[in-house]
């Protein structure tokens, strides 16, 4: 375990911790392509969902010790509906397993997950409407 | 019935100057803050060095993921309006559809954020920013 790969650590937890849940994995289908941290992959069946890792900084105390890291993660479920309406039961599961979350992972500990503002908006793509449904929440981990 | 003692009254004579410069202080405050974090935002999107593609059909190279988006024709850069609501405060608005497609992704594209960012740069000089306000109030 290392303070220098806690985005790492973060990164292991989320992705544990929604590929462990049943109940979640039966809602979008557990084949591989519909849980990725990033984007995801071309032609991937929806409903899907994607978490990303964005503005890590660290808590510096004097001395140069670092105390926790603290990353912005942003997960949502996208969906081709023509509404968000499908993609609430997704969208609040994650919350179930989110919010309140701690955890070990295998490069650190994530200390505490919390929800900063939910995520509701669409994007078109060539002329098809994808609707996101999520949030973003604030991990602090070391 | 006669009584007795000695009645103070305290009277404050600097209470309306202070409520007053409070009030403008805060009115101050909020137009600079949202001042500073449109700033933030049009510094993110100005054209600058970046990681990702360049597509032919574009005149700059394109962000990589995670960092702010390239400005290519500058919509989003010029949708960053400070609005000063009705009954709210001031407020910082992304106008261009594009804005949470940059800021949170897409389907195929990781995020880009500008919004967070700018952000985070503007929070540490909030206290600063209501001192000053307030002290302009005098």
């Amino acid at each position: 375990m290392s303070i220098g790969l806690t985005p790492l650590a973060i990164y292991e937890f989320i992705d544990a911790r929604l590929r462990s849940d049943s109940t979640l994995m039966g809602m979008v289908g557990n084949d591989g392509g519909r849980l990725r941290e990033g984007v995801l992959p071309v032609g991937a069946t929806l409903p899907g969902i994607v978490f990303t890792l964005d503005n890590p900084t660290d808590n510096v105390l004097p001395g140069q010790i670092i105390v926790w890291t603290r990353v912005e993660l942003t997960v949502r479920v996208i969906g081709v509906e023509p509404s968000y309406v499908p993609l609430a039961p997704i969208a609040s599961r994650l919350f179930t397993l989110l919010h309140g979350s701690a955890g070990t992972a295998t490069d650190g500990t994530v200390l505490a997950v919390t929800r900063l503002y939910p995520l509701l908006y669409s994007t078109d793509e060539n002329g098809q409407d994808f609707r996101h449904l999520g949030g973003v929440y604030e991990i602090l981990a070391q | 019935m006669a009584r007795n003692g000695v009645h103070v009254r305290v009277v404050y004579d600097r209470t309306a100057t202070i409520k007053r410069r409070l009030e403008s202080g805060a009115t101050g405050f909020e137009r600079r803050a949202c001042r500073e974090l449109g700033d933030a935002m049009r510094e993110a999107l100005l054209p600058g060095a970046r990681g990702g593609h360049h597509y032919a059909r574009l005149p700059r190279r394109s962000s990589a993921p995670g960092e702010s988006p390239q400005y290519q024709f500058g919509p989003l850069l010029r949708s960053v309006r400070t609005v000063k609501g009705t009954s709210a405060g001031h407020s910082v608005v992304v106008s261009d559809k594009t804005a949470p497609w940059m800021e949170f992704g897409t389907r195929h594209m990781a995020p880009r954020p500008f919004i967070r960012p700018a952000i985070h740069a503007v929070s540490p000089r909030l206290e600063h920013i209501a001192r000053a306000e307030i002290d302009l109030g005098r």
